[in-house]
């Protein structure tokens, strides 16, 4: 018997195996269809076929939650992330742990053990160690410094959603400096992620109306704006960001440099929105319910905004997602470089530049934890827009 | 296993695609049975699993499709093999499609690749078919099919690139191909559906003689009840998914006898016919993942018997010599 | 055989219609080649009838039906439409403005019922948008009341208003529009293939409500372009048979079938699947050898004449006129150059 056929046999018996569960499925779906389907709207049905990619569902959730942190980012960070600690530079990360080998016992709530200096007598450098005689319990919702959320000054609160009392907790280490690199990763949350959406947003604008011009006028201006377009996307992106970024002027605030950046990637980030606008005008102009529009006497204002848009914008909303992650990397990269944002600001790229040296690399591993998050953040928008783009058009197979 | 003289033998072949909506009936049961050198029509509407047949009997289904249930019996050499039990991908399956059953599609352009020229692609099929072939007898053979189909100056046609001929001349060069090897059965879907009703009549007239002439069976698979009674020798009538009626092309269209059937041929306009008003069948064709229990046509049917169309599924009946029917208003039991 | 009685007066009268359509290249678009989709073609319609354009893909049946309401713009010709108070109009000359008004007296009914509709709109949305973006009904109940009563005309359940055409099947989506297409009272109904993209069983119910509404709705003239002759001949009272641009034939619906003129006509009714195995096996075959001309190289002299069985030197040189051959009352033309001495077979 050859591997073939055995494999097809588990095959069979597997089908035959979730037969049941498939019928039941089966089942809630024709509820749904005899109940609901007739009536459901576009974006009802977007939304329960999106709901059936498990992935993207998943996926959806962990970009809540980090959302969810870079907005509430002073409550969701135990520390200031500007507040630092000079002799306890680069101190490794605390394990949370429930078990105590010295007592033998397990505890309910989670500890670390505080981390000591001290000194390693041959070579005269400084180590950190886990003072095992103490245990520092993590509470949730605890006092801390004060802030302002979000520095509006009436929600000035000390409330932090987790910490130590007595004690210090840094659960992924401290920078070069001191710093709690957790709070910092959080707060360059709000940067990172803010910088995907808000250079999205200005991408979405000028793509839209490029491609939406280009499309339904076309002819030559169709033709000008092409040309533009293969133009901005054979400038190689590097050194065109090197040649934005040396214009860029020393003194200028923290928040414009973060526009300028953000203008920066949108410049390039816009002309694949305008392709596939321009694509689906074109191809939506030929549909026979848009010509039947235009027969019923419908203006052009009308054709476009209740017949080719609505069409069409749940497909740039899939595109748009699947965007997000080349605007997160391209900040990323730019600071990393030092070409964007600098060090009083904190954004993932930012604190990337500290894991530049082979040497610091070596002694402190976790000042790589914020390409995790990088890594984190951009798959999910993946999987997001994978799922979005699939349920995109939900008349495809009702 | 004997073959009783069939070709081919289809009993109660099932075959249910599974996806995450649930399971999709698409053949529910479809008996049938092909003589050699006879003209065998299926038909029927969409939907109703005429094509997933084809694509049964020779292991092609797509994705998600599986043969649950039933048995595709060729008769190879006074032995029938079950073309089922068949690995999908060995070597023995392969060597029937394209051989022993070849296929040709409504679209021409889907089966030959639009990067090699027809010449190349029908000679290919031939020497790996037939390996001792050299590649100029492999050529000669291809050029003499193509003159066959009609072709015309097919010594130089046969260089040419699928995109440079016209539909008609693409459905010629699909069927010199798919006729490259001598195949006994050839299983035509849809073929002229496609194409302007002159060139229809130029495909089906060119099906006839060569059906004629190289003495093969044939499985037509069209929604057209025109194209059937010009060419079939026997009907299949398929409606989701089962074959409600089977029987000699006289005995379909002139003694139907399932409501379905009859409800077809009587919604047809005709040439022949006056203007009389044409009966449409009430209704329309279900979503194949609707519930549906007993006859699969009782939600349509004009003679509905209530407490039992709706309940039981009808069993075939062979009503007399040769036409076979699924339907409660031949019951069993008044046989003789 | 006619069951209405037509006064002979004519709602559209098309002169001399031409549209060509130039394919070119380039920025600066220059024009390569020439592609005659209409050329020169003639014909009326009377109130109340139903002509019907038969050809095969590419004969510039479709570009004709889509000129009569400038969906397309017609490169020449006239085509006259006579207005509720009688006066004819230059459909090809009228402005903006008239199109959108004559856009209500004449309607189209698509192909594809899958397309037509807007997946995104409701039932009722849609067959009421024609009658809101032109202001012909105050307020939404209103509307729903018509809505309601152009659903019942077309045999669909008025309750089912609020659902959106993904719920419908396609013999009930085309229902949908041609409810849309009623929904202004139009005078003319252009069906550009209204059953070619449904099912065997679902056509005929498509067909007779057709028929049934212009029975109900007096004067409701139709232009019924399709390439399928039985359903043509169940459908309409004339028939116009065009080949590559042209009109070959224009004859009643009868005398069409049961003596051709034009042999181009002959070799349609026979290559026409029968779905009656005596009368298909039995009738006399006429293939055709070769494929339609190409539109954008069409041959010289009379266009068929490469196909043409009964093609002469002249047919080669010379391009026939369409003429008259009938009676003043009851006239047929036909473009051959033999139509009067071939003797031609038709169905009995």
């Amino acid at each position: 018997m050859s591997f073939r056929s055995i494999w097809r046999k588990l095959d069979n018996a597997f089908y035959a195996l979730t037969e049941r569960r498939r019928t039941k499925r089966q089942e809630k779906l024709i509820e749904k269809k005899s109940g609901q389907l007739e009536f459901a709207s576009q974006w009802q049905l977007i939304r329960w076929k999106f709901a059936r990619h498990k992935l993207a569902m998943f996926a959806l959730g962990v970009m809540t939650m980090l959302f969810l942190m870079a907005i509430f980012a002073e409550f969701v960070a135990p520390y200031n992330p500007r507040a630092f600690r000079e002799d306890f530079a680069t101190a490794p990360p605390q394990r949370p742990r429930l078990y105590c080998p010295e007592e033998g016992r397990w505890y309910a709530r989670p500890f670390v053990y505080p981390i000591v200096r001290d000194f390693d007598e041959d070579t005269w450098a400084v180590t950190f160690e886990e003072d095992r005689s103490e245990k520092l319990f993590i509470r949730l919702f605890v006092r801390g410094s004060t802030y302002r959320l979000m520095n509006i000054a009436f929600l000035e609160s000390d409330l932090r959603l987790f910490g130590v009392e007595d004690g210090v907790i840094s659960l992924m280490g401290n920078d070069t400096r001191g710093r709690d690199l957790f709070s910092r990763i959080v707060f360059g949350a709000r940067i990172s992620l803010s910088v995907g959406l808000l250079g999205i947003a200005i991408s979405f604008v000028i793509g839209i109306i490029m491609g939406g011009i280009s499309g339904y006028f076309g002819g030559t201006v169709d033709v000008v704006i092409q040309r533009i377009i293969e133009a901005i996307k054979a400038i190689p992106t590097i050194p065109l960001w090197m040649a934005l970024s040396v214009a860029l002027p020393i003194h200028w605030p923290l928040l414009r440099v973060y526009f300028f950046v953000v203008l920066i990637l949108s410049i390039i980030g816009w002309t694949g929105v305008a392709r596939v606008v321009r694509g689906k005008f074109l191809s939506l102009r030929t549909e026979d319910f848009v010509k039947a529009a235009e027969l019923d006497g419908a203006s052009n204002w009308r054709l476009i905004w209740r017949y080719m848009l609505p069409s069409f914008y749940s497909y740039v909303i899939a595109r748009l997602t699947l965007e997000v992650p080349s605007m997160i990397l391209g900040e990323t990269a730019l600071s990393f470089l030092g070409l964007g944002l600098q060090p009083p600001a904190i954004s993932w790229g930012v604190l990337l530049q500290d894991a530049q040296h082979v040497r610091v690399m070596a002694n402190a591993p976790w000042l790589l934890i914020p390409g995790v998050f990088v890594f984190v953040a951009i798959l999910t928008f993946n999987f997001v827009g994978d799922g979005l783009r699939d349920a995109a058009d939900p008349y495809s197979n009702v | 296993m004997t073959d009783n003289g069939n070709v081919l033998t289809v009993r109660n072949l099932k075959t249910h695609f599974f996806s995450r909506e649930g399971t999709l009936k698409a053949i529910d049961g479809v008996d049938f049975e092909l003589k050699p050198g006879e003209v065998l029509g299926i038909a029927g509407e969409s939907g109703c699993g005429k094509s997933v047949t084809a694509q049964s009997i020779l292991r092609i289904l797509p994705k998600h499709g599986r043969t649950v249930d039933g048995e595709v019996l060729l008769s190879r050499n006074g032995a029938a093999v079950d073309l089922l039990t068949l690995d999908e991908e060995g070597p023995e399956i392969r060597r029937i499609r394209g051989k022993e059953i070849a296929m040709i599609f409504q679209e021409p352009m889907t089966s030959f690749s639009p990067v090699h020229t027809i010449g190349n692609q029908i000679i290919e099929s031939i020497r790996l078919h037939n390996r001792g072939l050299s590649k100029r007898e492999a050529r000669a053979r291809a050029i003499d099919m193509l003159h066959r189909v009609g072709m015309p100056n097919p010594a130089s046609t046969i260089d040419e690139y699928p995109f440079n001929l016209s539909g008609g001349m693409r459905q010629r060069a699909m069927i010199a191909m798919a006729l490259s090897c001598g195949p006994r059965v050839l299983i035509a879907d849809e073929p002229t559906t496609a194409v302007d009703v002159t060139i229809q009549a130029q495909v089906l007239e060119l099906l006839k003689e060569l059906q004629g002439q190289l003495g093969m069976a044939v499985i037509m698979i069209t929604h057209d009840l025109g194209v059937i009674a010009e060419l079939a020798d026997r009907v299949l009538i398929m409606y989701l998914g089962k074959g409600v009626e089977f029987g000699t092309v006289e005995q379909i269209f002139h003694n139907p006898l399932h409501p379905y059937t009859r409800g077809l041929l009587a919604s047809i306009p005709k040439l022949t016919r006056g203007r009389e008003v044409i009966e449409p069948i009430q209704g329309t064709v279900p979503s194949p993942y609707d519930p549906l229990t007993g006859c699969p046509f009782n939600p349509r049917c004009a003679h509905r018997m209530a407490g039992v169309c709706d309940l039981e599924m009808p069993e075939v009946v062979e009503v007399e010599e040769g036409h076979r029917v699924a339907c409660h208003l031949y019951p069993k039991d008044a046989q003789t | 055989m006619k069951d209405n009685e037509h006064t002979a007066r004519p709602i559209v009268e098309v002169r001399g219609l031409r549209k060509y359509f130039e394919s070119t290249r380039g920025l600066l678009r220059k024009t390569v080649g020439t592609v005659k989709a209409v050329d020169d073609v003639s014909f009326t319609i009377n109130e109340g009838e139903t002509l019907a354009l038969v050809g095969e893909s590419g004969c510039g049946k479709t570009t004709t039906g889509r000129c009569m309401i400038r969906a397309v713009e017609p490169t020449d010709g006239k085509i006259l439409y006579s207005l509720d108070n009688g006066n004819p109009v230059d459909i090809t000359s009228l402005s903006k403005e008239a199109v959108r008004r004559l856009r209500r007296k004449i309607r189209l009914v698509f192909q594809d019922p899958y397309s037509s509709l807007n997946p995104r709109m409701t039932v009722f949305q849609i067959i009421a948008e024609p009658l809101i973006i032109n202001k012909l009904i105050k307020g939404t109940g209103a509307a729903r009341d018509r809505v309601a009563e152009l659903l019942r005309m077309v045999r669909l359940d008025p309750s089912l208003m609020d659902r959106y055409p993904h719920a419908f099947s396609g013999g009930q989506r085309q229902r949908i529009a041609i409810a849309r297409a009623l929904a202004p009272n139009p005078r003319f109904l252009i069906a550009d293939e209204p059953v070619s993209a449904l099912d065997v069983s679902v056509q005929a119910q498509v067909l007779n409500l057709l028929k049934e509404l212009q029975h109900k709705l007096e004067g409701l003239t139709y232009l019924f372009v399709a390439h399928n002759l039985s359903v043509v001949k169940y459908q309409s009272d004339r028939i116009a048979i065009m080949y590559v641009g042209k009109i070959v034939e224009l004859a009643e619906t009868e005398q069409l079938f049961t003596q051709p003129l034009h042999p181009y006509t002959e070799a349609l009714i026979a290559a026409a699947p029968e779905p009656d195995p005596r009368v298909a096996r039995t009738k006399k075959r006429v293939v055709l050898a070769g494929d339609v001309a190409n539109p954008a190289d069409p041959p010289s002299g009379c266009y068929f004449h490469p196909r043409c069985p009964y093609a002469r030197e002249i047919c080669r040189t010379t391009e026939p006129e369409l003429r008259n051959l009938g009676t003043p009352e009851q006239p047929r033309s036909v473009a051959c150059h033999f139509a009067h001495e071939l003797s031609l077979q038709g169905i009995q």
